[in-house]
């Protein structure tokens, strides 16, 4: 049942210029378009790196959708929260470029911020310029948005 | 640490940094000196958003902007107004009044979203000695926590007026596809007010931090107005001499080096400045009194040949910016936005592109983002579609200012330095410039615990 009282959002991220890079604002759209759940901001934040913060700190519950390289197969999707993973590139200092997400997650946590992350990561398998996404990716659209929406309403209510 | 990077050696150098740290982008910066001699000094650029122009070619003018927002996540904004501004010379579009109004105070908003970043989290840390802004939120707490509420004024100015804060979506060829709501307006109106406070605060802490002492005087070029600090609209000028931005080419020319993906500019065959501290040194007469204010505070004067004080010319910008974005916003809340002189309602439907026939012409476009003089030009054939496409992006045009920067200051600093003081003071050079190195992915590289 939804819980009122937490203010929850999902937020699509990449760029849709570099084929799979897009797939989490790809998803975000066919998740508006098909499962939009009231309750819920749904929100593109494209190539947008720094100012990701401070909409994390406004909800209680965030699910990020993003592409990842992790060794899965192209299309695959895992849903993990920050406890679940290492990041593998460990520089120590902030870059904003590229959503360094690991510096912003380190931000959110040293500034207090409680909000509770999940990621919804899906394998890429071609990041170059261009706008379609890759073979596996585009077979597995819908399924992958169906788990994500099955995910939001399982984890985020 | 090893031994030779705490050596003070006035003859041999090395410095090889891989991945610039808090710029935006990926960039090395690396110098050899062998013998005295300075054999290698160069900035390279990894990734070029020179891919966007061919991808371009054969879309619809009409929808140039929303894909040419994604060259870059800070200045999404700068890119928007720049492909309009093309499109609407390539059509002949002239927007109105109060059109140019929103798009001044959009690109405000993005000045202001950029400077702060650049200032508090990418250069101060720096200046204070630590790696990075994390550090500091336990020793500045305070100052952090300010640095992120000025920059949420801004992010919610880029929301309010262009339908989101990333890649706007309402500002378009001609106008608008929505006004802005008044009470957005107004809350946007009363965050700038509060940020005022921010900003004398800033101004205070700017002022106790040490830059770099370094002088080269260089060529500085920006738009130029006779009635206004100019950021979107104006002449260009380099060396007091205005040119028009239909000519830009004629103005600099771009080459390509084998080290980088990016291009090399130069004008009269030199390397030259564009930026927040080339605007100041050739507009800062027109900045608002408080800008000015706060350039005597810091000691900024014009012409300033201290690269490094761009940050500082960022910071009046500010000041600047946030000063015009009132006076825009009392103006708009006073007498209103004329909804027929504001939101497009000619705009082509999708079915409708390719079928009306317009005169194959080329249109050019340049505003000031953060970082300089951005330029876009666009062909269109005689469906409107884009047969050919140019956008120069000022960290481009900088990168050959740079290297002779650094040229000059690696002979000035050996056998005073370590390679490891160096290397620093070079990476400071290079993040002083604010370099934007296009955006390419934003993937999570990941690992299963």
């Amino acid at each position: 049942m939804l819980n009122l009282s937490n203010k929850i959002a999902v937020i699509g991220l990449g760029n849709s210029l570099r084929r799979d890079d897009g797939i989490g604002v790809i998803i975000l759209e066919s998740l508006l378009n098909n499962y939009k759940r009231s309750g819920i901001d749904y929100l593109n934040f494209g190539i947008a790196s720094f100012d990701l913060m401070h909409r994390l700190q406004d909800y209680d519950l965030v699910l990020l959708i993003d592409g990842i390289t992790a060794g899965l197969l192209a299309g695959e999707l895992k849903i993990f929260n920050l406890e679940e993973v290492a990041f593998s590139r460990e520089d120590s200092v902030v870059s904003t470029h590229e959503l360094n997400l690991k510096d912003i997650f380190r931000l959110t946590h040293n500034l207090g911020i409680k909000t509770k992350i999940y990621i919804a990561g899906i394998q890429v398998q071609d990041v170059s310029f261009g706008e379609s996404l890759s073979q596996p990716l585009k077979e597995n659209l819908e399924q992958i948005t169906k788990q994500i929406d099955k995910i939001i309403q399982e984890r985020l209510f | 640490m090893t031994k030779s990077l705490n050596k003070i050696d006035s003859q041999n150098l090395k410095v090889d940094v891989h991945y610039l740290t808090r710029v935006e982008g990926h960039g090395n910066i690396v110098v050899d000196v062998k013998e005295g001699k300075l054999t290698k000094c160069e900035f390279q650029v990894i990734e070029s958003p020179r891919f966007f122009e061919s991808m371009l070619v054969g879309r619809s003018i009409w929808e140039a902007q929303h894909l040419t927002s994604r060259i870059c996540g800070i200045c999404a904004c700068g890119h928007t107004l720049a492909s309009i501004k093309a499109a609407e010379d390539a059509l002949g579009i002239k927007p109105s009044d109060e059109v140019v109004m929103l798009r001044k105070l959009l690109l405000n908003t993005e000045m202001l979203d950029s400077h702060i970043l650049h200032i508090y989290i990418l250069v101060a840390p720096d200046l204070l000695g630590v790696k990075s802004i994390l550090p500091l939120i336990k020793t500045h707490r305070p100052v952090i926590e300010m640095a992120l509420r000025m920059k949420r004024m801004s992010d919610y100015g880029g929301e309010v007026l262009a339908g989101r804060h990333i890649h706007p979506i309402s500002y378009v060829i001609g106008g608008l596809t929505q006004l802005p709501s008044p009470e957005a307006l107004e809350k946007l109106y009363s965050l700038m007010l509060e940020s005022r406070k921010d900003g004398e605060e800033t101004v205070k802490i700017i002022k106790t931090l040490k830059f770099p002492e370094f002088q080269r005087p260089t060529q500085y070029m920006s738009l130029t107005c006779d009635d206004e600090y100019a950021m979107y609209d104006g002449d260009l000028v380099v060396n007091g001499i205005k040119s028009k931005v239909a000519d830009y080419r004629k103005l600099f020319i771009e080459s390509v080096v084998d080290y980088s993906r990016a291009k090399i500019s130069k004008i009269n065959g030199k390397s030259y400045a564009v930026g927040a501290l080339a605007r100041f040194n050739n507009n800062s007469d027109k900045l608002h009194k408080k800008a000015k204010a706060v350039a005597k505070e810091l000691g900024l004067k014009a012409p300033c040949h201290n690269p490094y004080l761009n940050t500082a010319a960022q910071l009046v910008e500010w000041v600047h910016c946030l000063e015009d974005s009132i006076t825009i916003l009392e103006k708009i809340l006073k007498d209103g936005l004329n909804e027929q002189k504001v939101v497009v309602s000619s705009w082509p439907k999708r079915s409708e592109i390719g079928k009306t026939k317009y005169k194959p012409n080329t249109g050019k476009g340049c505003v000031e983002v953060p970082r300089g003089s951005l330029f876009h030009e666009y062909s269109i054939n005689e469906t409107a579609h884009i047969t050919a496409a140019n956008c120069v992006i000022p960290t481009n045009q900088n990168m050959g200012n740079l290297e002779d920067d650094m040229r000059k200051i690696v002979p000035e600093l050996l056998g005073k330095k370590t390679q490891e003081e160096i290397t620093l003071d070079l990476e400071m050079l290079a993040r002083a410039y604010d370099p934007c190195i296009s955006c390419a992915t934003h993937l999570l590289d990941v690992k299963f615990i």
